[in-house]
């Protein structure tokens, strides 16, 4: 197959016109940006002509000196000739003789010469009067402004304010007005009455109506979006500890759940607007300056990734998150999930400008009892009480049993103890660890040691640590009118919690704007990063920390007395000392970002424009994992060693041609444009065993090679868009969208989907009617309703294949990999939005949205008869719905010279449920049924403890004849019908609230998120009840004491039997737990310093300030983060928990 | 710069279209089923495809290959292990609660062999393609054999008991089923399995390669030796003396000092069908890895011991060789010589699926049990050739006056431990699988079995997966059930 990916088929001629753009304007910047205008005039320059043309001669001007020219093309005639002659003269000297011979003046603007026609009759009086005005700019506190500029309205003449604020500026004396203006200001002018002219600036305060919100395709004033969208911005992004941005998301924008583990570097889960697939994809889009960037993880063996987490968050201006149809279904195929634009920072024309940040943190886990397990006298006394009781069941002698009046306590007791060691292989406290305390020939008595004098060794600061971040960011940015740039570096770095986890990255970011002339301007962008991620193993498994922490003997020695290390230091032989694990072996993946983009955009007349952007996302990544000889888990290979290469492009080209025109009242835009999405995924690897040298622990150096690979993947997406946007007087809105997608993972029978939208807007407050309510600043209702899609994650997944790849007898062999599925399409979802968005007593604004989406054709796995040859076939089959209100409100509760204290409170009610399904689906612990709640726990039902006997209980909860449930409590869980229980995993509100405050220079803010309505499963807490895994893994110290022990009793756990062999530890009803909560997700303090104190230095801001991330959880259960994902699944135990975060740091600008 | 040259860019830009080309794409590493197989030598592949699958974790590679001793007495899994092995050890499933992967998978390779069957009628009609397609198909029906006895009675126990005569079994995968065929993938009776069964056996045993096979596939000697193994579950002792006879011969018995080690080696004379496992295939998920216990380098899961019932066999006859290959590990006695790998690594075993001492007691146990010529002078003399070669003990421990089917399994479980025939034997003999000596022993610490397994205990049957029941229309779900579940 050829293939040429989309930019390449543009035609070459033009690929080199693209090309000298891009290259001229780099030349252009080192050349000219950083020239005074004395400098600039103090160039040297030779030029000798006769009757050239003054173009021609700025022409050439320009070559010698880089130094560029404006001019009205209209008054810039070719038949302006000039004469010169001069060799190394400079610029200036040229420049008065161009002016001495042509009707022109020039002016320095910033680092531009500016040619303005002379006024013919000033050149007829030879002697021009002129004043000269002065004066100061300041802001309201009296702050001095440097680089205000001040202009003589209507010209070009002009200048800047000085590091103190002060201008001096001479002026023809018949000009009456000057204006100011400054980027965050208000433009002012002034009519000239005397020579001095103080002026204040006032900050620009705009309403949220007025902020222009990035959208799909294009950006526009708020006022006039007709979608619902949240915006995040810069200043709230840097409240969050994470190398991710995606993080700084949480609690912050209503709809949008985010939840993180506790890995450096792990990839955050974000859903928009309730859950929106059941077996397809349920993360959102996300599109980076205009085009759909990689996400995933592209570790290649950690546990978690986020690619995303190799953008710096410094280098982001803001994130918006698009919900609804009218924002979303622009982007067609792959926007049914929600979108998230980030927007990157660029230069602003102005002062150049630098920031300097440092910070450094500390981590520690969220929540202090998460890792709390029985200590060796703990699990001794447990045990035994469980052995002892096994035995009573054994002859029916327990509470209940038939011979519970002739019970054989002692025997039991003697029993227990003579199994006591062996149950939890726990040391004798006189063990020496050198095999030979006899452990076969255990007494009563030694046995009874273990519990009064049995030692616990701290394994929680073996394996754990206090973890470490520390960042450092530069930018510079700036330019002028014509010519932008935004530069950064950034350096970050994350030690994990757990020995041996880490995250570094280094980036680096140049974006640069410029306007050739009036008809094409163009933007490139670069944004190299390349991060570092030693990772941690995650989950239950005795090799990884968290699993191992879990299933060491609570006496084991790390190091044995004579100072190796205790190789087995759990019961179960397999265990690995994590602390020798972590000393040896590692799992490193180095992966290098190269995000660039070029966008150019062609102004062919003032309503009509043409944009084309291209972008390649490059994704290289370098894998290494070592199983060191010494370690467990490399000896018995001799040492093991996989090295992977990864190699992901994503070149996205999109294209569109934009109009835009005003007849009258009458406001109409419109877009059409194509666009097209490669995707190449290369990876190759290989591993080998047995090494000579622990010291050389690399891939050539294994004598057995074991195996190579090499994986490619491509999908490609083609979509044809448009759209249409009219409104009548900024005040009624409506606009309309179309998309056409064709993607290469379906078939080529279903491979075309078409997506369209419809919404409408009216401002009412524009309304006369609205003129008498002063209060209202601004009101807006909208309605939306569109179509979106959801691609299924298999590239291939249509195809009937025949694996290549497996061997007999080392020959290769063909055999079954999947079956033709070619009637597979996209998951449509139909969303119906309404909404208000809204300001008031210019104090509150926000928005409220109601939604309802409805996901149909889900994709979705269909079970099948194994004699089909698949145990199951990708589907569209079932819908969802996802309802609810959204609700975000900002205020400004005071505002003073020195006080302000503003809030933001958001809120999301959600439903999400179950529209159609065929066949209920049981997915424990839940059941996917037509018409209940997505995530609906379906198990049985825990009827508690029988006080009398101790004994676990269910209520039998048959069907019976007349449609009731038998309420019979039972002790049997195998006869138990299980039931929907009325709960559900995911919150029915939930949300974030963040109050602010600033005195002087000081300013605090602090974040509460929280949740109401979810039922939290502790699914591992089974594990932990009524004797099940004794001697298996160690138990969670939250079960002591709580027991059954005696009649009367009114315990939470059933009496204590090894194994529990009356399954109290089946999953029932027991498991679940409210879930609501009140956590202080982030609190936030700084200082910026004085400004009299800084300008001295030359600093603009200096910023110091301390922040404090997962700081308290106000919820039940100490031993469980309740921030947990939609499925309501408290993965409190194998997974690294959640951390805290405190970190410091200064911001300095100038 | 000309604007006429930039409208044109534009344009030409906004109007690229894209074929449909452009969104073709086809995996690197696999290829389309349609053009999969248009040669000999694909067929070749794909038929070793199907070897490939028979040595998976769930198959022969580790948990069917001892399911029978899991399901038994003689074996323990130690409490403390991974539960890798407990599919088949614990009674511990039901119907909602069951493994599956082993159905899956079979259900998987008769698809596989269905489908290259069909693509192989376009191929050129030659005597290469001919046996090819005869090996395909003994493998089959010896997938078929595999999976019957786990999901139906075995044949020779219908009628008997609480069993009926017309029990289910397993579906006929004999050709590729479509989705709405719900009738074709119904579970057939066991009689009619047992007979496609034997019938492709018999009809294709004569096309297939001839002699002492030592590339892993499956020959004349190794299909009749399964058939024999066939027969005997059938009931069929005749049949499956014959076939027994005809092999045994050519594939002599290690002798006694040789016996342990011959489990490193790789078609020993005794192997009749071997299934390999080479180096490039590293699997922790095997049956080696799984038993092994090695003490010093930490590798293996320690899985399967012997019983205290079976350590009480060992210790009467300590000169028995067959004792050797159980390795002492704290207080265990784990096969794992069994499985020792190659060069000291238990990853690496070739699976032997079938050995000529297993013909001897197979032969012996026929010419006992004969309806038609009973012979237990020469049913003694087997067992004692084979004890000849295993024990200085009483060589000739076994008289025509005294044997009987106890004494064949006595043998059988010395011989046969860890290679999937003890609760099986058991059965097929009415017999009762006792794990209990009741008292609370280490034995059986998980044990839901309740400690006896009667031939006609339901749950010496495996369940049929609820979720699979339940994709039947609702007339066929109670009767595609087993009885019990």
């Amino acid at each position: 197959m050829k293939k040429i990916p989309k930019w390449r088929s543009i035609p070459p001629a033009i690929r080199k016109t693209l090309l000298f753009m891009k290259f001229s304007l780099i030349l252009f910047f080192t050349f000219s940006l950083q020239l005074s205008a004395s400098v600039l005039l103090g160039q040297d320059v030779s030029i000798n002509t006769e009757e050239a043309s003054l173009r021609n001669v700025l022409d050439d001007l320009k070559e010698q000196t880089g130094t560029y020219f404006m001019f009205n093309e209209d008054d810039m005639t070719a038949s302006i000739k000039v004469d010169l002659a001069v060799d190394n003269g400079t610029l200036k000297g040229v420049l008065d003789e161009i002016c001495d011979q042509t009707p022109f003046k020039y002016e320095i603007i910033e680092d531009f010469v500016v040619f303005t026609k002379k006024a013919p009759v000033l050149k007829k009086k030879s002697l021009q009067k002129k004043k000269e005005v002065k004066g100061i700019v300041t802001d309201k506190a009296g702050m001095p402004l440097p680089g205000v500029t001040v202009l003589v309205k209507g010209t070009y003449i002009g200048t800047t304010t000085d590091i103190n604020g002060n201008y001096r500026i001479e002026v023809p004396a018949d000009v009456s007005l000057l204006t100011f203006s400054f980027i965050g200001m208000q433009a002012q002018e002034f009519e000239l009455s005397g020579s001095v002219q103080n002026v204040i600036m006032i900050e620009e305060s705009i309403g949220m109506e007025e902020v222009t919100i990035t959208a799909a395709y294009g950006s526009v004033k708020r006022s006039a979006f007709t979608g619902s969208a949240s915006v995040v911005n810069a200043e709230v992004l840097r409240e969050s500890p994470d190398a991710s941005m995606l993080k700084a998301l949480q609690g912050k924008a209503a709809g949008v759940v985010v939840t993180t583990g506790g890995q450096p570097g792990a990839m955050p889960t974000v859903r928009i607007r309730g859950i929106g697939s059941l077996g397809g994809n349920q993360s959102p889009l996300y599109i980076i300056d205009g085009v759909p960037v990689l996400v995933g993880d592209f570790s290649g063996i950690q546990e978690s990734s986020s690619v995303l987490s190799m953008l710096n968050p410094e280098d982001i201006e803001s994130q918006t998150i698009l919900k609804d149809a009218a924002a979303t279904s622009l982007y067609g195929s792959r926007g049914a999930n929600g979108v998230i634009i980030i927007t990157t920072k660029s230069g602003k024309a102005g002062k150049t400008k630098v920031n300097f940040s440092a910070e450094y943190g500390l981590s520690d886990f969220a929540n202090p009892h998460v890792l709390d397990i029985m200590n060796t006298k703990e699990l001794a006394e447990y045990a035994f009480e469980a052995r002892k009781n096994q035995w009573l069941h054994y002859y029916k002698m327990l509470p209940g049993q038939e011979n519970f009046e002739s019970a054989d306590i002692a025997s039991a007791e003697a029993y227990a103890w003579s199994k006591l060691q062996s149950t939890t292989g726990l040391h004798h406290p006189d063990d020496k660890f050198d095999g030979t305390f006899d452990y076969d020939n255990m007494t009563e008595d030694q046995a009874k040691e273990i519990v009064s004098r049995g030692k616990t060794t701290n394994w929680k600061d073996a394996i754990f640590r206090v973890g470490k971040t520390q960042k450092y960011d530069l930018s510079i940015s700036g330019g002028n009118e014509k010519n932008k740039f935004y530069s950064s570096l950034g350096y970050f770095e994350q030690e994990g919690v757990v020995n041996g986890s880490a995250y570094e990255r280094f980036s680096g970011a140049l974006t640069l704007d410029s306007k050739i002339n009036n008809f094409l301007s163009l933007r490139i962008s670069e944004k190299l990063s390349h991060s570092i991620q030693e990772g941690a193993d995650d989950g239950y498994g005795n090799y990884t920390p968290m699993g191992a922490y879990a299933q060491i003997t609570p006496s084991s020695p790390v190091y044995l007395p004579d100072g190796s290390i205790n190789m087995t230091p759990g019961y179960i032989s397999k265990v690995s000392n994590p602390v020798h694990k972590q000393k040896y072996n590692s799992k490193v993946s180095k992966i290098t970002r190269a995000l660039t983009n070029l966008s150019v955009n062609v102004k062919f007349t003032d309503w009509l424009r043409f944009e084309t952007t291209n972008s390649i996302d490059l994704i290289t990544t370098n894998a290494k994992e070592i199983k060191d000889p010494r370690s467990k888990e490399g000896s018995a290979d001799g040492g093991w060693v996989g090295k992977y290469a990864y190699f992901t492009t994503s070149t996205v080209t999109s294209n569109l041609l934009k109009f835009n025109k005003q007849f009258g009242l009458h406001n109409l835009s419109a877009l059409a444009g194509f666009e097209h999405n490669d995707y190449h995924y290369e990876s190759s690897g290989g591993e080998g065993h047995k090494f000579a040298s622990e010291k050389l622990l690399y891939l050539g150096n294994a004598a057995v090679p074991q195996s190579v690979y090499e994986r490619k993947i491509q999908i490609a997406l083609t979509s044809y868009l448009s759209k249409l946007d009219y409104n009548y007087d900024n005040k009624y809105y409506a606009s309309g969208s179309f998309r056409r997608d064709g993607s290469s993972k379906l078939s080529a029978d279903s491979r075309w989907g078409n997506f369209y939208s419809a919404s409408l807007g009216w401002v009412l407050s524009k309304e006369d009617f609205m003129d008498s309510a002063d209060w209202l600043n601004f009101a807006k209702l909208r309605a939306s309703y569109g179509t979106s899609g959801n691609l299924p994650i298999d590239a291939y997944g249509t195809l009937g294949l025949f694996s290549v790849s497996g061997t007999y007898n080392d020959t290769p062999v063909l055999a079954l990999n999947q079956l033709e599925n070619s009637n597979l399409e996209w998951e449509k979802s139909y969303t119906l939005d309404f909404g208000l968005d809204y300001r008031i007593f210019d104090k509150v604004s926000g928005s409220i949205d109601f939604f309802h989406k409805h996901t149909k054709g889900l994709i979705n796995g269909t079970p099948l008869l194994h004699a089909t040859g698949r145990s199951s076939v990708t589907e569209n089959k079932g819908a969802l719905i996802n309802k609810g209100l959204e609700l975000e409100i900002s205020s400004e509760n005071i505002k003073t010279k020195n006080f302000s204290w503003s809030t933001d409170f958001n809120i999301t009610y959600l439903v999400s449920k179950v529209d159609k399904l065929s066949e209920p689906e049981l997915d424990r612990p839940y059941m996917t049924e037509e018409g209940k709640d997505v995530n609906s726990f379906y198990m049985r039902e825990w009827a508690g403890v029988d006080s009398e006997t101790g004994r676990p209980s269910w209520y039998l909860n048959t069907l019976k004849e007349d449609g009731t449930r038998d309420r019979t409590i039972v002790y049997d869980p195998t006869d138990v019908e299980m039931v929907f229980l009325g709960k559900k995993g995911y919150p029915d509100f939930r949300g974030g609230f963040t109050n602010r405050f600033t005195y002087k220079g000081f300013d605090l803010s602090f974040l509460c998120t929280y949740s109401l309505g979810a039922t939290l499963i502790d699914y591992e807490g089974h594990s932990y009840s009524d004797g099940n895994n004794i001697g298996k893994i160690n138990l969670r110290k939250n079960v002591l004491g709580k027991h059954w022990q005696k009649p009367g009793d009114n315990a939470e756990y059933s009496r204590l039997i090894f194994n529990a062999v009356e399954k109290g530890n089946y999953g029932s009803s027991r498991l679940l737990m409210n879930g609501d909560y009140l956590k202080i997700k982030n609190v936030s303090m700084g200082y910026n310093l004085p400004k009299s104190w800084i300008s001295k230095m030359n600093l603009e801001k200096v910023r110091l300030y301390f922040n404090a991330s997962d700081l308290y959880t106000f919820f039940k259960h100490d031993h469980i983060d309740p921030e947990v994902g939609q499925d309501g699944y408290a993965a409190q135990g194998y997974d690294l928990p959640t951390l805290k975060t405190y970190r410091f740091g200064i911001n300095v600008n100038f | 710069m000309n604007k006429l040259y930039i409208y044109l860019l534009a344009l030409a830009l906004l109007f690229v279209g894209c074929s449909e080309d452009d969104l073709e794409f086809e995996p690197h590493n696999k290829l389309r089923i349609d053009n999969a197989i248009s040669s000999e030598d694909d067929l070749r592949k794909a038929v070793d495809g199907v070897y490939a699958g028979m040595t998976s974790s769930s198959y022969y590679g580790a948990h069917f290959l001892t399911a029978a001793d899991m399901l038994g007495d003689d074996v323990v899994n130690a409490y403390y292990a991974s539960n890798y092995m407990d599919t088949y050890a614990n009674y511990d499933w039901s119907a909602v609660q069951c493994e599956t992967s082993l159905y899956r998978s079979i259900c998987y390779y008769a698809t596989d062999i269905n489908l290259i069957l069909e693509l192989a009628k376009d191929l050129e009609e030659t005597e290469t393609k001919e046996a090819l397609i005869a090996e395909i198909k003994v493998l089959r029906a010896l997938i078929h054999f595999d999976l019957a006895k786990i999901y139906g009675p075995l044949p020779v126990n219908l009628g008997k008991g609480k069993i009926t005569a017309n029990a289910l079994c397993i579906p006929l995968l004999d050709e590729v089923k479509e989705r709405d065929d719900i009738e074709g993938m119904l579970r057939r009776p066991v009689t009619q399995i047992y007979k496609f069964i034997a019938e492709e056996f018999e009809m294709y045993i004569p096309l297939l390669p001839t002699g002492k096979i030592t590339d892993g596939r499956l020959g004349q000697d190794g299909a009749k030796a399964l058939l024999s193994r066939i027969y005997l579950y059938m009931g069929e002792y005749d049949l499956a003396y014959k076939h027994a006879k005809d092999v045994m011969g050519s594939y002599a018995l290690l002798s006694a000092d040789s016996y342990v080690d011959s489990w490193k080696n790789v078609f020993t004379t005794e192997s009749i069908f071997e299934l390999i496992i080479t180096d490039n295939e590293p699997s922790y998920a095997s049956i080696g890895y799984y038993i092994s216990g090695h003490p010093t380098n930490y590798s293996g899961h320690k899985e399967m011991a012997a019983s205290t019932s079976f350590k009480a066999l060992m210790n009467q006859d300590p000169n028995d060789v067959r004792n050797g290959i159980f390795q002492y590990y704290f207080g265990m006695y784990l096969p794992a010589k069994k499985y020792p790998g190659r060069d000291g690594d238990p990853r690496y075993n070739n699976i032997k699926v079938i050995r000529s001492s297993e013909l001897y007691l197979i032969a012996a146990e026929c010419k006992l049990k004969s309806p038609t010529a009973p012979d237990k002078v020469e049913a003694a003399r087997l067992l004692n050739e084979l004890r000849d070669h295993r024990t200085l003990t009483d060589p000739a421990k076994y008289t025509s006056a005294t044997i009987s089917i106890m004494d064949i399994l006595h043998e059988r479980r010395l011989e046969l431990y860890a290679e999937g025939h003890r609760a099986w034997d058991l059965w097929r003999n009415q017999m009762t699988v006792e794990r209990y000596s009741g008292m609370i022993t280490d034995d059986y610490e998980y044990d839901k079995s309740g400690g006896r397994i009667d031939f006609d205990d339901y749950r010496a049957i495996y369940p049929i997966a609820e979720s699979q029941i339940e994709l039947l229309p609702e007339q066929y779900q109670e009767s595609q059930q087993n009885p019990g579940y």
